[in-house]
């Protein structure tokens, strides 16, 4: 009896987590079947006359769907890569210094661009690449041809993952410290006395330390495969790098909320979320194979 | 995207062909009996009729003029101008100036904001709260959105309160732009909206240069330039150090990534186009008289061609591909460029601050033909925004009410109330459109030119205007201690100059509304051309691409599309 009431507590304390997520995720996936309506405003998204597959059909014939798609994919893994590995060096070079109003201060500096929107800072990044820019001018200094970023579709990707993670990783190595702060440190000191260097303190007690965390992270940004960033590429991008840089989300906004195609956008959408479904039950299964993690 | 958006708003409804002057009172006539039939034809919808004979019994407020007893609050939709100049010493306020004042004394209406977006947000605003089912009582829609809301039956019947309250001005303003006007805003037979109008002339291109600079490299101009001598003097510009500082720090034809639109933009490439007769985001008629989308005849590639000329040689900005429209100043207001291709009232928003910056700046308006000495004008759509109300709102009387006092402003029958502060944007006002028949800018132009040379007197322009005249006289130096009445009188006094030049040719839409197969495939198409334009010109893709754009935009919908346009543009016709 006893352990059940216990368990009856935790359920209670969920509560308001589990309904704030029904009323916010739960009930708004309902609208998804917008994606298989004329969506008229007045008649709402019930009355609204159905149409089939129509929408999802008018999808896949779309000409550039592929490349669309392949971009997104492409933006996103890079980005997911990226962000998974800069914190986590980052965390690790943070926790090797000794002097703490040093690493105090680093962490509070970097984390700073976490807090800018993507309109403020695309106008900085802009002015950073331009051909006159900083970027270029130091360039310049080796010897290079100014090169336009934000006009190559060779460069503008790279552009896109490298200001993306230069915003956020100093956020993300918050989760890194955390988890570095779990290890017990009994363990360093043990290491210390059998006469273990630095390095293989890194390598044999923190990197096994936070490997589950590692892969927890990684697990749970799986489903952002299909997320490239709709504010910063909105921001940045332009006709030039559309080969590129046209990710999903821009396409469904320009589709959507430009030309008022309600439908397609929402199957374009509706696509997007199914895909992503499929691929957190694909890593939550890898993550439970190879890292032993299980939420179930 | 900001292309698309502009594309869109231009492609709004509208019509092209006026038959104007000769017989108004004909015009009114028919319209007045499309509306007749319009009304009969309603009348098994009932409700329409209905809600407006019960209020006809008052007549003060069914009235074009007459106050209300009780104050009335409508609420309305409402884009920030940006920066607003008021004048010198006034506390006004968008919510509370001389127009909103004005409204309340003479009505007894106020005015609230329902929402305040930036005016470039304000198209995406709109579409979500119609997506939310959410408008406004009262709003400024574009056709796309005005089909939207009318199709899905949002609106107000405005048949009546059309008829009872609309003042003659009105009506017969409107009736100048011919039946079609009427038509595109009634559905079903019911009046659901009513139109804002856009003059002639307003969006004409003009070259700006900086005459300073010509001096200091050597070149003379005639008044009426060609792509070559707007080639040689940006050649000039960027390598014979115009400002004079010893440095190659100028830069030659300025662009951003909207460099081609339906009309003329802001540092675009626009005059380029029509310079070669190619009319691109426009449907025009081809050699045997067949609509054709303009964007895919030779013309275009040879346009294109030119300027890949340019990009290559460095006489167009090697960034105009991602500069975003709203930055297209910055080069110009820093003194780095001297030549921008724009509006005729460019001056007000890209050049004021050339003059701020740096007095000695010396602005000259120039003519970019064709080979054949012609200015090939697109015209924007005629049909500026549209004006609805909310199925249910009370009141639809008293936006009609405000809108005839600002037809009357529009047309100079009273005073605008910021007559004597130039600076101040006319969209402060609490209606953001304007009811102006076809003329009102070539007339005003006309009317600055004959005063200026001594035809006209000072006391026979309408009032707003004097104070622009003796702006004038002053002499275009002194002004520039207050750049922008300095920008007021260059756009009305010199950019002026070039529309109402003989030469200069008025190119329409021959369709401006969307068919169904354009809302669902118009986005990619627009993809398409933006990219492969941009593409030619910076060298991604030989010139010969144009013939692999042309076809897969045809494979892609574009085919599809001209057979509905040319089906439709019949209908209306």
């Amino acid at each position: 009896m006893e352990p059940k009431r216990i368990q009856l507590h935790y359920h209670l304390m969920l509560l308001p987590g589990m309904i704030v997520l029904a009323v916010f995720h739960f009930y708004p996936m309902l609208g998804a079947v917008i994606a298989f309506k004329k969506f008229l405003p007045a008649k709402g998204i019930w009355g609204s006359p159905w149409v089939g597959l129509d929408n999802i059909k008018f999808m896949f014939q779309i000409s550039d769907s592929r490349e669309i798609f392949l971009n997104t994919i492409t933006i996103a893994s890079m980005k997911i890569v990226a962000h998974l590995v800069v914190p986590l060096l980052f965390a690790l070079l943070l926790n090797e210094i000794r002097i703490r109003y040093v690493k105090r201060w680093v962490q509070t500096i970097v984390y700073l661009p976490h807090f800018m929107s993507w309109v403020v800072l695309s106008v900085i990044i802009v002015n950073m690449l331009s051909l006159r820019g900083i970027v270029n001018q130091a360039l310049g200094l080796f010897g290079i041809e100014p090169i336009l970023f934000l006009g190559s579709n060779t460069w503008f990707p790279f552009v896109l993952v490298g200001t993306d993670v230069w915003k956020e990783f100093g956020f993300k190595a918050i989760v890194y410290l955390a988890a570095l702060t779990a290890i017990n440190p009994a363990l360093y000191e043990a290491a210390a006395i059998d006469g273990a260097s630095r390095w293989q303190m890194m390598r044999h007690i923190t990197l096994p330390g936070i490997a589950t965390t590692v892969v927890l992270l990684l697990t749970l940004s799986l489903d952002n495969v299909l997320n490239a960033g709709f504010e910063q590429v909105l921001n940045l991008y332009n006709p030039l790098v559309y080969a590129s840089g046209d990710v999903i989300d821009t396409y469904v906004y320009r589709v959507g909320l430009v030309q008022s195609q309600y439908g397609i956008a929402s199957a374009v959408g509706l696509m997007k979320s199914v895909v992503g479904f499929v691929l957190i039950v694909l890593s939550y299964q890898l993550a439970a194979r190879f890292a032993n993690y299980r939420i179930f | 995207m900001k292309e698309e958006r502009r594309k869109r708003s231009n492609s709004d409804g509208g019509m092209h062909h006026m038959k104007l002057g000769t017989n108004k009172a004909c015009a009114m006539l028919s319209a007045a009996a499309l509306l007749l039939t319009a009304a009969c034809s309603g009348a098994g919808g009932g409700s329409g009729g209905e809600s407006g004979g019960s209020k006809a019994a008052d007549t003060a407020e069914m009235s074009p003029d007459g106050k209300y007893a009780e104050p009335v609050t409508i609420r309305i939709g409402y884009y920030n101008p940006g920066d607003v100049k008021w004048p010198e010493g006034s506390n006004d306020t968008l919510t509370d100036n001389r127009y909103t004042r004005q409204i309340e004394e003479k009505f007894n209406i106020k005015i609230e904001h329902a929402f305040e977006v930036p005016q470039s947000g304000y198209d995406e605003k709109v579409s979500l709260l119609i997506s939310s089912n959410d408008i406004p009582d009262f709003l400024f829609v574009n056709e796309g959105q005005f089909k939207i809301l009318a199709e899905s039956d949002m609106l107000e019947d405005l048949t009546d309160v059309y008829q009872s309250t609309a003042s003659p001005l009105l009506k017969d303003v409107i009736a100048g732009f011919g039946p079609e006007f009427l038509k595109k805003v009634t559905y079903d037979g019911k009046m659901v909206g009513i139109p804002s109008t856009v003059p002639a002339h307003d969006n004409d291109g003009v070259v700006w240069i900086r005459n300073d600079w010509l001096k200091n490299v050597g070149i003379e101009l005639a008044p009426t330039i060609t792509v070559d001598d707007l080639e040689k003097a940006a050649r000039a510009f960027i390598t014979q150090d115009p400002d004079r500082n010893g440095k190659a720090d100028t830069y030659g034809i300025q662009s951003t990534s909207s460099f081609v639109t339906s009309t003329i933009g802001y540092n675009s490439l626009d005059l380029i186009f029509t310079a070669y007769k190619a009319f691109p985001k426009i449907w025009t008629k081809d050699a045997s008289g067949q609509i054709v989308y303009g964007s895919t005849l030779p013309e275009m590639k040879q346009a294109l061609a030119k300027l890949r000329d340019w990009y290559a040689s460095g006489l167009l900005d090697k960034e105009f591909g991602t500069i975003k429209p709203d930055q297209f100043a910055k080069d110009i207001s820093a003194g780095k460029a001297g030549i921008s291709m724009g509006y005729t009232w460019a001056p007000m928003k890209a050049l004021a601050d050339s003059v701020k910056n740096d007095k000695n700046a010396e602005w000259g308006a120039y003519m970019l033909t064709a080979a054949d000495g012609k200015l090939y004008a697109r015209q924007p759509n005629p049909m500026g925004r549209i004006m609805v109300v909310r199925k249910g709102a009370k009141h639809p009387e008293a936006i009609v009410k405000l809108i005839n006092l600002f037809t009357e402003i529009d047309n100079n029958k009273v005073p605008g109330l910021y007559a004597d502060s130039p600076g101040t944007n006319w969209t402060v006002r609490p209606i953001q459109g304007t009811f102006r028949t076809k003329n009102t800018v070539l007339d005003r132009f006309q009317r600055f030119q004959d005063a200026a040379a001594g035809k006209l007197k000072r006391e026979e322009l309408p009032l707003s205007d004097q104070g622009i005249l003796d702006n004038y006289l002053k002499g275009m130096d002194v002004l520039k201690d207050s750049p922008q009445d300095w920008a007021y009188v260059l756009y009305q006094l010199f950019g002026g100059k070039i529309p109402l030049s003989p030469n200069v040719v008025e190119i329409y839409s021959e369709y401006y509304g969307i068919t169904k197969t354009m809302e669902l495939k118009w986005a990619n198409l627009t993809k398409l051309e933006n990219e492969a334009f941009v593409r030619i010109i910076v060298g991604d893709k030989p010139v010969d691409y144009f013939d692999t754009f042309v076809s897969e935009w045809k494979k892609q919908g574009g085919d599809e599309i001209t057979q509905e346009v040319r089906k439709e543009a019949e209908r209306l016709r």
